[in-house]
Order: structure tokens, then sequence, then C-alpha cells
């Protein structure tokens, strides 16, 4: 499935109805897409902008001139998920050092 | 009746222990320096100023003078006194050394006392770190205060994570900035951090620039009754007002003010404003909601430089009024924006205002369509970093701490 394609299927499972997309001048642009990141990596991306509520609602011309900074975005998610993770598991042993209930009771 | 008792006269008066406590006064009572010592453990434990009897209660030989003017008044008074008469000391001291020491040896050591002396004539505060004698009077008064206060020098604020991982509590001087996306559980995390402070005994106000006092009174009594009442029948007036006088004189008398400040959605309201408020009500603990609803005192035009002038001025007022205070900010949203999660200190405009100016920054996420709310640290100057969970009901007022994940795992 191409870039394009898998964008039409997300559109329309989030909206409910098929974008519309003008293939023939967007082709270049998911081209770029596809060069800059890799065929994966751009349907990584997708999957990422379409968890996103900003006023470009999704479109496709704001994906393909944003892809690098929306891929920028996504990894700070990523990283800072992580850590959060990471810090739950500090500050649990933190507070049970400290003799305190961790259970909330 | 001595220049002493008059500044302590003046604080119990006006109930404003502030121009004193910014003045580094504890040297200038000479005589009077264990009274001077009662009033400030008590203000630092109940965030007010006790009255003459309590005092007494303590020093049955306190007897208030006539004070009719304002604090600084006194203190000015004070220091002025003070600095003639050690000066005066120090000079006569000076010609006597000079019979029988040398002169270099007697300037070196005058320069060295009236080194000392320049302190109480400037409000900027020096602290030799050589001076271990001094840094031991500061921890055994800290540990006593740490001792009284259950646990740590500052309100706790009930969270067990919070409490371990900012062990000083909300300090006076400590600002305290909340981030969030707007309508994620920021506010409503600030107003149960007060309803702490309050049951602690101390006396929080909240200045609110979004929700209309009465709006806020809703939600901070549906807090204090933990799981009582709901929220939407008090939106609604659907409570039954005899049980809730019940309930009201039961909880709420004999109890410290519990202040919200509203300007109803017109006027600006700056720091300056703040402090006149600080003034009145005299605060222990003050809540800005929000930051973006701020003006700065020197209402500027740009939104990033009004909003870091304002971040370094509520800084000020929690030092220069020895209370914490706690700035909730909404992130800045863009198209990039990724608001699934809690924002990053980088998602706020001013960020480098609040890495500079506060003591602890905590992103609070309301993850929508479940009942948790994560709360990450974002800046911890006074300890590691934390995560923790909430699982909140927010109609009833009541929460739980985890320390699970979003997903469950």
């Amino acid at each position: 499935m191409g870039v394009l394609t898998y964008y039409e299927k997300l559109y329309t499972q989030k909206y409910g109805k098929k974008p519309v997309v003008n293939r023939y001048r967007e082709k270049w642009g998911a081209a770029d897409v596809v060069d800059s990141v890799d065929y994966l990596n751009a349907k990584a991306l997708l999957d990422y902008y379409f968890t996103l509520d900003g006023n470009h609602k999704n479109s496709l011309p704001f994906f393909l001139q944003n892809f690098d900074k929306l891929a920028v975005a996504r990894d700070a998610r990523l990283e800072d998920d992580r850590r959060t993770r990471e810090l739950l598991e500090k500050t649990k042993e933190l507070v049970e050092t400290e003799g305190v209930n961790v259970d909330g009771d | 009746m001595s220049t002493e008792i008059d500044v302590i006269s003046a604080v119990l008066e006006n109930k404003d222990i502030n121009p004193a406590l910014a003045q580094n006064l504890d040297e200038c009572f000479v005589t009077h320096g264990d009274m001077w010592e009662s009033v400030k453990r008590y203000y630092k434990i109940y965030g007010t100023t006790p009255s003459p009897d309590k005092l007494r209660s303590k020093h049955p030989e306190f007897r208030e003078s006539d004070v009719s003017g304002p604090t600084q008044y006194y203190v000015d008074q004070l220091k002025s006194g003070y600095l003639n008469n050690t000066l005066g000391n120090l000079l006569i001291g000076g010609i006597h050394d000079l019979k029988g020491s040398a002169p270099s040896e007697v300037l070196a050591r005058m320069q060295k006392e009236m080194t000392g002396l320049a302190r109480l004539t400037n409000s900027v505060k020096d602290l030799n770190i050589t001076d271990y004698e001094n840094a031991g009077r500061y921890y055994d008064d800290l540990r006593s205060l740490t001792e009284e206060m259950g646990g740590t020098p500052g309100i706790r604020t009930g969270f067990k994570a919070l409490d371990a991982a900012y062990p000083t509590g909300l300090a006076p001087g400590h600002l305290i900035v909340l981030i969030g996306w707007p309508g994620r559980g920021k506010s409503w995390i600030s107003e149960y951090l007060m309803c702490q402070a309050w049951m602690q005994g101390h006396r929080p106000m909240i200045i609110s620039l979004e929700m209309s006092p009465e709006d806020m009174r809703n939600r901070i009594y549906t807090l204090m009754g933990s799981g009582i009442f709901r929220m939407s029948d008090f939106q609604k007036g659907m409570v039954n007002t005899d049980d809730f006088r019940s309930w009201g004189k039961k909880t709420l008398t004999d109890k410290p003010e519990f202040i919200i400040v509203s300007n109803e959605g017109v006027g600006e309201v700056t720091p300056d404003i703040i402090q006149a408020k600080i003034d009145q009500y005299k605060p222990s603990i003050v809540v800005a909601d929000y930051h973006q609803l701020l003006t700065d005192n020197g209402r500027s035009k740009q939104p990033t430089e009004r909003n870091m002038n304002i971040s370094r001025e509520l800084k000020r007022l929690a030092l220069s009024n020895n209370i914490p205070v706690i700035d909730i900010t909404a992130a800045t949203m863009d198209d990039i924006s990724d608001t699934k999660g809690p924002p990053m200190l980088s998602q706020v405009a001013w960020s480098k205002a609040i890495e500079y100016d506060a003591d602890m920054a905590m992103a609070i996420h309301h993850h929508q369509d479940t009942n948790l709310v994560e709360c990450v640290e974002r800046k911890n100057r006074h300890g590691p970093s934390f995560a923790f969970y909430l699982e909140a009901d927010f109609g009833r007022g009541t929460l739980k701490e985890t320390y699970g994940t979003a997903d469950g795992s």
C-alpha cells in the first residue's frame, strides 16, 4: 500500500469519509517523504499524525510540508513516555524507601 | 518603651511580619530576641502572627506598645537605632584600640565589623558560608521547624510521591509552576493542594481569573467533602442546606480563612494587585490561576516578554512575602502539538523563565475518557525527578495515588 493510499485509509477511519487528494500533484511530495524517512517510517509518521487534533485537520498538504517536524515531535513524545515510565518506577521506590504506604490508604 | 517592642507590637497589631522578615532583623533584637523568635516561629507554623495574649502566654513580661503606623516604619526605626548604637560603640572602641594596637590592625577590625553592619543598610541578603556557627544555628532552627510542621519545613502536599521527592514541601519563597494543556486538571490539582494547606492550618488565597468565585467555591467544597458532596449538586443548588450548614459548622468554623479573589473576567490583574491582596489577607500560600490571564506590572505588549516578566514578578512575590506561590500555566499549542500526553517544558513559550525562576515545575495531564491524571516533574530544584498518577473522581472530589501507567501497565 503506497503512502497516499495509507493516508486515505487513515483519514477515512478517523473522519468517516474519503479525503479529496490530488494524487497527480501529491505523489511528488509523498515520494520526498519516503526518500527522506523510508516507507515504513512514513507510514508510522502518518499513524502518529492521525493521533493529533490540530487546526490542520489532518490534511495531506500539511503532512507533506511538516513531516520532519512531526518526526521530531513524535520522537520527543516517545522519549518523554519512556522517561515517565522510568520515573514511575523510581518514584514508587522512593516513596517505599521513605516508608510511606503507596497503596493510597 | 523600646523600639524592639514597637516592632513586635506593630507586627502583631498589623498582622504584617514580612517587612521585618525581609530585612534580616534578627541581630537588631538585643533585649527581646526570645520574643521575636517566638513570633517568627508562630508565623512559620501557623502562617499568621500570634495575638498579644498568645505571645504573653509564653512571655508574660510582654506589654504591647501603642503603635499606629505601618510595620515598615517601626522596622526602619529599629534598624536606625541599632546602627546608631553599634556604629557609635565601634568608633569609641576603635579610638580605645588605637592606644594599644597598630592603626592597620584597628582599621582591619573596624572594616570587618562595618561590613557586617552594611547588611542592614540594604535589602540584599548576604551569607558567608564559612561562618559555620551561623549555619549551625540556621539548621537548628530549621530542624525544630521541620519537626513542628510534621516532617517538612514547608506545606505538605498530601501526595506521597511529591512529599518524598520535594522534601522542603511548599516552602516560603518557592515558586511552583503547574503546566498543562487547557482543561486537563491543572486548576483542580492546585485546588486540592490548597485544601491540603488549609487542612494543615494554613491560609490559602486563590487568584481565580478563569472561573467565577462561586464555581471555584463549589469545587473546593467538593474537595473538602472528599466524597460527601457531588460537584453537580452544588452547581444546581441541589444540596440539603440543613445538612450543608451542619457540615459547614463542623468543618469550617474556627478554621483559617480560605480566600478566593476573582476579577470576574474583567479588569487587569497584575502581580502588584496580587501584592495588594496579600497585604489585605496575609495568606500563607497563593495560587495564580492562571498565568496567561495575568498582566505584568510593566504591561508589556509582547506576549513572551509579558509572560517572562510575570514569571519573575511572581517569584519576587514569593520571596518578598516569604510565602509559596503556585503559578498555573497553559502550554503553548500549535499545529504540531501533541496534546495526548503531558506537555514538556519546551512546549511553554517562556520555558527559559520557568527554568530560571521555578523551584519546581510539574506537568499535569488528565487523560481524556479516563479517570487518570498524570503528574510528571519538569524541574525540581530541591529533590529528584518524579512521576505519579492520580485516579481522580472530579465529580466527588476524591483521588487515589498510583504508580501504574496510562495504558494500565
